[in-house]
């Protein structure tokens, strides 16, 4: 029997905000942490901690410096997180399609 | 469930579109265009030919256009990745820039060759195309720029009127594919159509060849890049 599609679904890419960040990372080469809190509506405190446990698990890489005086965080998506954000796409894109199919 | 993907695909296009940045180049290449006109003045008043009075000012004109122009252009892509805070990656196209430019340089060895190809465009387009389904592939990294540099050096050997638009138009076709912007790549697509319309058709062949007439080469590419740098600019 086939496993079930939530099988596939990984824990640290799951959560919504978590994977909102890796689609938006993954669509450039890297995104700005200020861009990332206006674009998920998050607080820098609640981003900060949704990229650390990116980062813990090696899916974004954290690059800090400068624009002139300004001090900038820059997020990047690594193979890995690539890999892991597009497996997380077709599980739950299994699921939608599992569910759609058992609508009578 | 659903809901979720859809925001999820929201997301992805709200990214692409604050990416977007090609009404510069599109810009820049087409003014670029129109600027080179008078350099086509005709070796004489009345000859029939295709030679321009100056040729090495026109070479070296379009040479420094396309380093300028794709230099300002990565420069461009850099800034705005800076003050928007999502930035695009510029390598492939700084690689395209360079197979452009290097194109006439490899062309010369093609000079030498035992044998001329029966359609050297044909063999060009063919191997770009080959080199375009090796990127979609990811094939080995040094067969696809090796395949894209024999692909463009041919085809603009073939070419050689329209060699600069070649040039250009490699770079356009990278950067609509690290766009994803479907309005770039439809743009840069009849930017391709037009440079082959171009190709078969200019410079006009007129009883006495004017500035206007050697010039018209320049047109069609160049009144489509300014068109579409123009939508973009329209776009924001």
């Amino acid at each position: 029997m086939a496993e079930h599609p939530t099988a596939a679904l990984d824990d640290v890419v799951h959560q919504k905000h978590r994977l909102g960040i890796l689609t938006v990372a993954a669509e450039a080469k890297r995104v700005e942490f200020g861009y990332l809190r206006s674009t998920l509506e998050l607080t820098a405190g609640n981003l900060s901690r949704h990229i650390a446990v990116l980062e813990q698990a090696g899916l974004v890489a954290v690059e800090k410096g400068y624009d002139g005086r300004r001090p900038r965080t820059w997020v990047a998506v690594t193979p890995a997180g690539r890999a892991a954000l597009a497996a997380e796409m077709a599980a739950l894109r299994a699921l939608v399609e599992r569910h759609v199919a058992s609508q009578p | 469930m659903a809901d979720l993907l859809g925001d999820l695909a929201d997301l992805r296009r709200r990214a692409r579109e604050d990416r977007h940045a090609y009404a510069f180049p599109l810009l820049f290449f087409g003014v670029a265009s129109f600027l080179a006109l008078p350099l086509y003045a005709p070796a004489e008043p009345s000859a029939r030919g295709l030679d321009v009075r100056h040729p090495a000012l026109l070479d070296l004109y379009w040479s420094v256009v396309l380093v300028v122009g794709g230099l300002a252009t990565v420069w461009w892509y850099r800034r705005r990745g800076a003050r928007v805070g999502i930035e695009t990656s510029t390598r492939g196209y700084l690689g395209a820039l360079a197979i452009g430019l290097g194109g006439p340089v490899v062309g010369v060895a093609l000079d030498h060759l035992p044998f001329r190809f029966h359609s050297g465009t044909g063999v060009g387009l063919i191997v770009l195309a080959a080199a375009t389904v090796l990127w979609h592939r990811q094939a080995p990294r040094a067969v696809t720029p090796v395949a894209a540099v024999l692909g463009t050096a041919v085809l603009q050997h073939d070419q050689p009127v329209i060699a600069q638009f070649i040039a250009i138009g490699l770079g356009l076709v990278v950067l609509a594919a690290l766009e994803r912007s479907t309005r770039f790549t439809t743009i840069t697509a009849a930017y391709l159509v037009v440079l082959c319309v171009s190709a078969a058709f200019t410079p006009l062949a007129v009883p006495v060849a004017t500035t206007w007439s050697m010039g018209s080469v320049v047109v069609l590419p160049g009144s489509v890049l300014l068109l579409g740098g123009l939508a973009g600019l329209r776009r924001g």
